[in-house]
């Protein structure tokens, strides 16, 4: 079937037409990601706004300015990481910051030699040039970032509440130099 | 059909400059020629240049306290999934854990674009544009707006901004925001899983963005390499702050080159030991020389890269005298200090003369009570250690060879910290006899019960709080005063005044001057001598009684009842 010129255009059209829906909704998915986080900053601006601290100016007196000072606790760090024990020694002459720490003793010399298992008991197989190697256990720790039951793993911290991120920011319009210089941070 | 693909071509050609572009690590411009790339540069370990931002805190000059909650200001729109919350350096200094928050992280973007924080050449070139962003009027009437601070009060000389860097970086897959002293803490938290991943953001152009040319609030000047990656104790102690004041500067503080013990007490000296890694294969010792004895510390470990806080625990001689210490380090590692000196004095001997019914005192006028240095919190830590085996096959023969254990040493950071909580009460001496609760007549005596709570994760390196010195106003707080005596030790002390040689009944009591005017008499206590690795902890503790008439209106001269 021969085309004409005018089908031809016609044709043309109709593939580049679907290439644009296409292209179009790619790039509407390349924006959808930013926009969630942009209406949530609008949305938590103010609330940001009404936890501004309130802090007074001082009278005309002179008097130190009445200014509240949050509370800034200090967590027990111990108990954050759990394993946190004294085992320093400050008696003495003969001190140390912590226990003394030693390397595992070494193996029986059957475990050295045994092909099928490592000697702290780890499952053996041979490659396939015939050397025996560890097999590949599984990590006991989650990956960074793993989500589940509504958690997050974070890397030294462990398993915590998921809130899901995002950011909420707000513009501040009179935030500009106008040259006159009070400060000094020499 | 020309036309009809050269619109297409244009058409693509559009889409490509509107399709968002990430720029990873990896052959990035964003790295430096002298030291490194943003560590890994893997596609879950990465930074892109200008994913920046600086934290801003008011910080109270006479105590540092933190006045405001810290605002966070960038020029992007960051969305983060993990961050530590608004906490600054300061807090951090104190003691304050860090905590991971997964809500929504709040920003601020400045009408005018923040200059750019953290150079990727090491150092920063740009520190002229910041300091000129942030001494600013205007800049600065906005901070205190967002903060909620009076600029008046703000700028008028008793506070300070806090300025810490802070960069958006994706680690491990997990996009956070951090601080630079942040990132170290968290490091230290990962046993140095950070800074194997993300050193040169991390621990150098991060913490090199900003740091003191004058010691200030505490933290010192950055006298150190401005190329190379610093470790974390230094991160935190000194590196990723700037400080915008409208006064001078404080005073150095004493360093630990020059510590000032009192007599008979008992101290903790710390030296930071660095150079290569210490482990349990090849360890430093180290050794302090004091007073012809020499203390032997050991368990110090730390990673190729780090340091380790190293002190020794001794009681001090019981005579004033300076005594010269000696620190040595056997192993790869040296002590930041190789000899301190140390001033021994001795507190007692300066209490007040004895109060006579003669004494005037016309021209009195109340002194300010005083107020000292104080830090009731210090944090510190530990490497600990651990072997990571790692078997591989020996092949000596066809089915015949040996395991050989190839791994390595881990380190975990250990976190203690240590709190000081005291009280202090002044009350009229039972032998008063027409004191009335917190009221009494001048010339007449006060006791006084300051208790000392310490708290800590570690005791065998927290000393309980030993020294507590009493000034009084008549003598303007200063000239004399009253060490207290500790009735109870351990780390709930108890002290009093000791008992005075002037008492009828001996008792522990200070007398009032009789001329005292009527009003608040207000005695001021030191607390002191808590010592931790970190330095001492110590308070600032008052009270008051109110003093309504004098001692002589109980006296009256009558006959004689025959």
């Amino acid at each position: 079937m021969k085309l004409t010129d005018k089908t031809k255009k016609r044709l043309t059209l109709a593939g580049l037409g679907v290439l644009s829906v296409v292209l179009i909704v790619a790039i509407a998915a390349q924006f959808r990601t930013g926009t969630p986080a942009d209406r949530q900053a609008d949305a938590s601006s103010a609330a940001s706004d009404a936890s501004v601290p309130s802090i007074s100016a001082p009278g005309a007196t002179g008097s130190s300015p009445d200014v509240s000072v949050p509370a800034v606790s200090a967590p027990d760090t111990a108990s954050q990481n759990g394993s946190a024990k004294d085992t320093g020694d400050s008696s003495g002459t003969n001190q140390s910051i912590q226990a003394e720490v030693t390397k595992p003793s070494a193996p029986s010399a059957e475990a050295k030699t045994d092909p099928n298992r490592t000697p702290d008991g780890k499952k053996a197989s041979k490659t396939d040039n015939g050397t025996p190697t560890a097999d590949p256990s599984k990590p006991s720790t989650p990956k960074s970032g793993d989500k589940k039951d509504g958690k997050i793993y974070v890397p030294g911290f462990g398993w915590i509440e998921d809130n899901g991120g995002g950011g909420s920011g707000k513009t501040a319009g009179d935030m500009y130099e106008n040259g006159n210089k009070i400060g000094n941070m020499n | 059909m020309k036309r009809v693909i050269s619109l297409f071509l244009a058409f693509v050609l559009m889409i490509s400059v509107f399709l968002p572009m990430n720029a990873y690590a990896i052959g990035d411009g964003n790295v430096d020629g002298g030291g490194g790339g943003m560590g890994d540069g893997t596609n879950t370990d990465f930074w892109n240049t200008g994913d920046e931002g600086v934290r801003v805190t008011v910080i109270r000059a006479s105590d540092h306290a933190v006045v405001t909650t810290p605002i966070d200001l960038t020029n992007k729109h960051p969305v983060i999934a993990v961050n530590f919350n608004k906490v600054c350096k300061i807090s951090y200094t104190q003691g304050y854990a860090l905590s991971p928050d997964t809500h929504s992280y709040d920003y601020v973007n400045p009408s005018q674009a923040l200059p750019k924080i953290i150079s990727t050449s090491g150092g920063n070139g740009n520190i002229a544009a910041i300091k000129s962003y942030f001494t600013d009027e205007q800049v600065i009437r906005s901070i205190a707006n967002l903060t909620g601070m009076n600029f008046n009060v703000l700028i008028n000389g008793q506070y300070k901004l806090l300025l810490e860097p802070i960069a958006y970086m994706t680690f491990g897959g997990v996009k956070y925001a951090m601080t630079a002293t942040e990132a170290a803490l968290f490091d230290q938290q990962l046993g140095g899983g950070l800074r194997s991943k993300m050193v040169s953001l991390s621990h150098k152009n991060l913490p090199l963005a900003m740091f003191l040319e004058t010691p200030d609030l505490g933290y010192p000047a950055w006298v150190g390499s401005t190329t190379k990656a610093a470790s974390d104790t230094d991160i935190i102690s000194s590196l990723g702050l700037g400080i915008v004041r409208f006064s001078e500067a404080e005073p150095p503080t004493v360093g630990t080159t020059n510590y000032k013990y009192r007599v008979n007490t008992e101290v903790i000296t710390s030296v930071t030991v660095r150079g290569g890694q210490s482990d349990p294969d090849s360890p430093v010792t180290v050794r302090f020389m004091i007073g012809g004895q020499t203390y032997t510390v050991g368990g110090v470990y730390y990673p190729d890269g780090d340091s380790q806080l190293a002190w020794v625990r001794w009681t001090t001689p019981s005579t004033p005298q300076t005594m010269t210490i000696c620190v040595s380090v056997s192993g790869r590692g040296m002590a930041s200090e190789g000899t301190i000196t140390a001033k021994i004095v001795d507190l007692s001997g300066h209490d007040p003369p004895d109060p006579v019914a003669d004494d005037r005192n016309n021209s009195y006028t109340a002194s300010p009570v005083p107020n000292n240095a104080q830090k009731t919190s210090a944090s510190w830590g530990v490497w600990c250690p651990s072997w990571h085996a790692n078997w591989v096959w020996i092949s000596t023969g066809e089915d015949s060879g040996y395991w050989e254990d190839t791994g390595w040493w881990d380190f975990n950071w250990i976190s203690y910290s240590a709190n000081l909580n005291a009280s202090m009460n002044v009350t009229p001496d039972a032998k008063d006899p027409t004191a009335s609760g917190k009221v009494l007549k001048s010339g007449y005596g006060i006791n006084q019960a300051t208790t000392a709570r310490v708290s800590t994760s570690q005791s065998s390196a927290v000393t309980d709080a030993q020294t507590a010195v009493t000034y009084f106003p008549e003598f303007e707080y200063q000239s004399f005063w009253r060490l207290l005596e500790q009735t109870r030790s351990g780390y709930n002390a108890e002290f009093e005044f000791a008992s005075n040689k002037y008492s009828t009944y001996k008792h522990r009591t200070h007398f009032t001057p009789i001329w005292m005017p009527d009003g608040s008499y207000t005695p001021y206590t030191y607390l002191e001598d808590c010592w931790t690795p970190a330095g001492m902890l110590s308070m600032n503790l008052t009270n008051s009684v109110t003093i309504r008439g004098s001692l002589w209106s109980d006296w009256h001269i009558a006959p004689v009842t025959p």
